[in-house]
C-alpha cells in the first residue's frame, strides 16, 4: 500500500514536470508568433534569443521523453546560457539603453552558475548542483529586470509586452526550473508564473499601458513569487513529504513490521514449544508409563518383559529427542521466567567458572529474548571448546530501551569472526536491527558483545 | 504411605495414581494447580506430594513456587518434582529450602517402576532423589576437573555419591556399580568419613553427603552467580 502510494506520487511528479516545460515552451512561441502577427519585424539578434531558448525548453522534455534521460538539466543551462549571450552581444550593439550593462556581474554571475555544477558534482556534493542553476538563473534575472526597467524610446518602440512576457516566462522557466526538485514548490510557482506572463501579454497587446499601474509590477510580482517560492521550498520539506521522509518513513514502518514478524515468529515458536511439552510429549509419557507398569506385570515371562521394556525404552527415547528439539526452538526456562534465569541456567550447565552479572528491569519481547539467548548459548559453547577451564563473564544490561549482552572469556583468544557459528547468531542479531561484535585477541581473551532493541 | 499428586495433565495423574497404588502406596488425594497442593497437603497430612513444574494458570514455573510454599508450611514433607524437562537453577532452589526429602525427576522417570518407587521412598524418608541427567550435566562437565571438596573421594566413591543424589537404595547402587552391598557400604562409610560428617543416623548423612555433594558440583547454588 505503502509502496504504491510512493510509485503514484512520484508518477504524478513526472507528469507534471513533463507538461509543465512543454506548455511553458509553447506559450513562449506563442508569444513570438503573436507578435510578429502584430508588425514585429523579428531582428536577426531576436532569433537568436528565441531559437536556443526553444531549443533548450523542447530539448529537455523531448530528451527524456525518447530516452527517459533526463536531458533538460544540461538544456535549461545551455538556454540560460544563450540568453545571456545574445544580451551581452545585443545591448552593446548599439541599442544599449541608459548605460553600459555591467558584463562583468553577468559573465562572472554566470561562469560562477555554469562552473559551480560540474565542480560541486565532481566533489561529489549533489546538493550544491541546485544552488549553482539558481545562481546562474539568479544572473539572467537579474539582467532581464535591467532590461525590463528600462524606458527608452528605442525599446518602446519593439513590441516590448511580447519581448517582456518572453523574459519574463524565460526568467520563470530558469527559476523554477532550479525547484523542479522539490516539485512541490515547482507545482506552485510555475502555473501562477505562466498566466501571470500571459496575462501581462494579453495585458499589453490589448490597449496601451493601463495609467495607475506601475510598468515594474510584473517585477513585483516575480519578487513576491520568487519569495514565496523559497519559502514554500524550505517549508515543503517540513509539511510536505519530500521523498527522502517518505522513504524514512518507509524504512521505519519496514523495520517495524519486520520485528513484528519475528516476535510472532518467536511467539509462534514458543507456542509450538508448548504444544510439543503438552500434547505428543504428555501421551508418550503416559505410554511409558503403561509399558512401564505391563513391564512389572510381567516379570515372570522374561521374554515378554524384555520385549516390553525395549519398548519402553523407545518411548522413552522419542520423549528425550522431543524435548531436544523443543528445547532448541524455545528453552523452557527462557520462556518461563526470562533471559536472566535462562541465562543463570546456561551458567550453571556449562561447568566453566561463570559469573553473571547485570538486571533487567522488564522482559524484552519474545524474539529478542530468543536471539540473546541463543548469543550466550552459542558463547558459551565455543568458550568450552577453544578456551577450556578459562573464566567466562556474562553481562546482561537494558539502557535507554537496548539490551546489552557481554560475553568475555579469559581464554587463549584467537577466534575467527567468521567462523559458522558466529555468522548465524550474527544473521539472527541483525535480523533484529542489532549488532554483534567479536573481539578476539590472543593471548587476552575473547568477547563476543551483542546490542539489540529491548522491542517495547 | 500417603502421598498426594498435583499435575494438570488427566492422563498423567491417573497413570501415576494407578502405579503407585499397584505398589500399595496410598494416593490420598488429587489436585490440578499450584494453590490445590497448599490446599490438599493441608487437608490430608500426607507423607510425600508429587508435583509437576508446569501448571495452571501461568503454565511456567508455578510447580517450583507452589513447592517452595507448601514446604515452608511443612518442614517434614517429602516433595518430589516430576517435570518434562530439568532445569538445574530450580533444582538449587528447591535444596535452598526447608529440610524434608527432595526430588526432581523428569516425568519419563516414572515408567523405570522400581527406581522410581526407590526415588519416592526415599523422598518421602527425607532423602534426595535428583534425576540422573541433573547430575551427570553437571557432573561430567567436572569429571576431570578438581572437584572442591570433593578430591579426597575415589573415582568408585564418586560414583556411589551420584548414585545416592539420584536416591538409590544401597542395593539398587550395589547391582549399578556391580559389587556387594557390604562394598556399597564400606565405600560409602568411606565417603562420610572422608567428607567429615557427624556421626548421626545413615539418612541423615547421606542427605548431606548429598548436599556436599552438590555444593561441591554448584548445584545448589552457593558458588554460582
Amino acid at each position: 500500500m505503502r509502496r504504491l502510494l510512493l510509485a503514484r506520487t512520484g508518477g504524478r511528479i513526472g507528469v507534471m514536470r513533463r507538461v509543465a516545460q512543454p506548455v511553458t515552451a509553447a506559450a513562449t512561441l506563442l508569444v513570438l508568433i503573436v507578435a510578429i502577427a502584430n508588425g514585429f519585424s523579428p531582428r536577426q539578434e531576436l532569433w537568436l534569443l528565441v531559437v536556443p531558448l526553444a531549443l533548450g525548453l523542447l530539448a529537455g522534455p523531448l530528451a527524456q521523453q525518447v530516452t527517459g534521460w533526463s536531458a533538460h538539466r544540461f538544456a535549461q543551462p545551455v538556454a540560460a546560457f544563450a540568453v545571456l549571450l545574445i544580451l551581452t552581444l545585443w545591448l552593446p550593439s548599439g541599442h544599449s539603453p541608459g548605460g553600459p550593462v555591467p558584463l562583468w556581474l553577468v559573465v562572472c554571475l554566470l561562469g560562477l552558475g555554469l562552473l559551480a555544477e560540474p565542480l560541486a558534482q565532481v566533489a561529489g556534493g549533489q546538493p550544491a548542483y541546485g544552488y549553482a542553476q539558481s545562481v546562474a538563473a539568479l544572473a539572467a534575472m537579474l539582467v532581464m529586470f535591467w532590461i525590463l526597467s528600462i524606458d527608452s524610446e528605442v525599446i518602446d518602440r519593439l513590441p516590448l509586452g511580447s519581448l517582456r512576457v518572453v523574459l519574463v516566462l524565460l526568467s520563470f522557466v530558469l527559476v523554477t526550473g532550479q525547484l523542479e526538485r522539490r516539485p512541490a514548490p515547482r507545482r506552485f510557482l510555475q502555473l501562477p508564473a505562466t498566466i501571470a506572463a500571459l496575462a501581462y501579454l494579453l495585458l499589453r497587446l490589448a490597449s496601451p499601458p493601463v495609467s495607475g499601474i506601475s510598468p515594474e509590477w510584473p517585477f513585483w510580482c516575480m519578487a513576491a513569487l520568487l519569495g514565496a517560492g523559497l519559502l514554500v521550498a524550505l517549508i515543503a520539506p517540513i509539511v510536505g513529504q519530500p521523498r527522502a521522509q517518505v522513504l524514512s518513513e518507509r524504512v521505519n514502518e519496514l523495520s517495524r513490521t519486520r520485528r513484528g514478524a519475528l516476535d510472532v515468529q518467536a511467539t509462534e515458536l514458543r507456542r509450538i514449544e508448548r504444544d510439543i511439552h503438552d500434547g505428543a510429549q504428555v501421551r508418550l509419557v503416559a505410554l511409558s508409563m503403561k509399558l512401564g507398569r505391563a513391564e512389572e506385570r510381567y516379570r515372570d515371562d522374561p521374554e515378554t518383559a524384555a520385549l516390553l521394556r525395549e519398548a519402553r525404552e523407545d518411548a522413552t527415547a522419542a520423549i528425550r529427542e522431543l524435548r531436544e528439539l523443543a528445547r532448541g526452538i524455545a528453552p523452557p526456562v527462557l520462556a518461563d521466567r526470562g533471559l536472566e534465569a535462562a541465562v543463570q541456567s546456561l551458567a550453571h550447565r556449562s561447568g566453566a567458572d561463570v559469573t553473571v552479572s547485570g538486571r533487567l528491569q522488564r522482559r524484552p519481547l519474545p524474539a529478542v529474548e530468543t536471539a540473546a539467548y541463543f548469543v550466550v548459548a552459542e558463547s558459551l559453547t565455543n568458550a568450552a571448546k577453544h578456551a577450556p577451564g578459562a573464566r567466562v563473564e556474562i553481562r546482561l544490561d537494558e539502557r535507554g530501551g537496548d539490551l546489552f549482552v557481554d560475553i568475555t572469556d579469559f581464554g587463549p583468544g584467537g577466534a575467527d569472526p567468521a567462523g559458522g557459528g558466529l555468522t548465524g547468531l550474527r544473521q539472527r542479531v541483525e535480523a533484529l536491527d542489532g549488532a554483534l561484535h567479536l573481539t578476539s585477541r590472543a593471548g587476552v581473551g575473547t568477547q563476543v558483545e551483542a546490542v539489540m532493541s529491548c522491542g517495547w | 504411605m500417603r502421598v498426594v499428586i498435583v499435575e494438570d495433565q488427566a492422563l498423567l495423574r491417573e497413570g501415576i495414581a494407578a502405579l503407585l497404588q499397584e505398589n500399595d502406596i496410598d494416593v490420598v488425594a488429587t489436585a490440578e494447580d499450584g494453590p490445590g497442593l497448599l490446599r490438599i497437603v493441608e487437608g490430608h497430612k500426607p507423607d510425600l506430594a508429587i508435583c509437576d513444574v508446569r501448571l495452571p494458570p501461568t503454565f511456567t514455573d508455578e510447580g517450583i513456587r507452589a513447592a517452595l510454599e507448601v514446604r515452608r508450611r511443612h518442614p517434614g514433607l517429602g516433595v518430589l518434582i516430576l517435570s518434562q524437562y530439568v532445569e538445574p537453577a530450580y533444582t538449587a532452589e528447591l535444596l535452598q529450602e526447608g529440610e524434608g526429602g527432595i526430588g526432581y525427576l523428569l516425568k519419563e522417570r516414572v515408567s523405570e517402576v522400581r527406581t522410581f518407587l526407590e526415588a519416592v521412598r526415599q523422598v518421602a524418608g527425607g532423602g534426595t532423589a535428583l534425576d540422573r541427567e541433573v547430575v551427570s550435566t553437571l557432573m561430567s562437565e567436572r569429571r576431570g576437573a578438581a572437584v572442591e571438596g570433593l578430591g579426597l573421594l575415589s573415582a568408585r566413591e564418586l560414583e556411589a555419591l551420584e548414585l545416592i543424589a539420584q536416591g538409590r537404595s544401597n542395593s539398587a547402587i550395589a547391582r549399578e556399580l556391580v559389587i556387594t552391598p557390604s562394598a556399597v557400604e564400606k565405600h560409602i562409610s568411606s565417603i562420610f568419613a572422608k567428607l567429615d560428617l557427624p556421626i548421626a543416623d545413615d539418612d541423615h548423612r547421606r542427605v548431606l553427603a548429598v548436599l556436599a555433594y552438590l555444593r561441591a558440583i554448584g548445584a545448589d547454588g552457593s558458588s554460582k552467580s
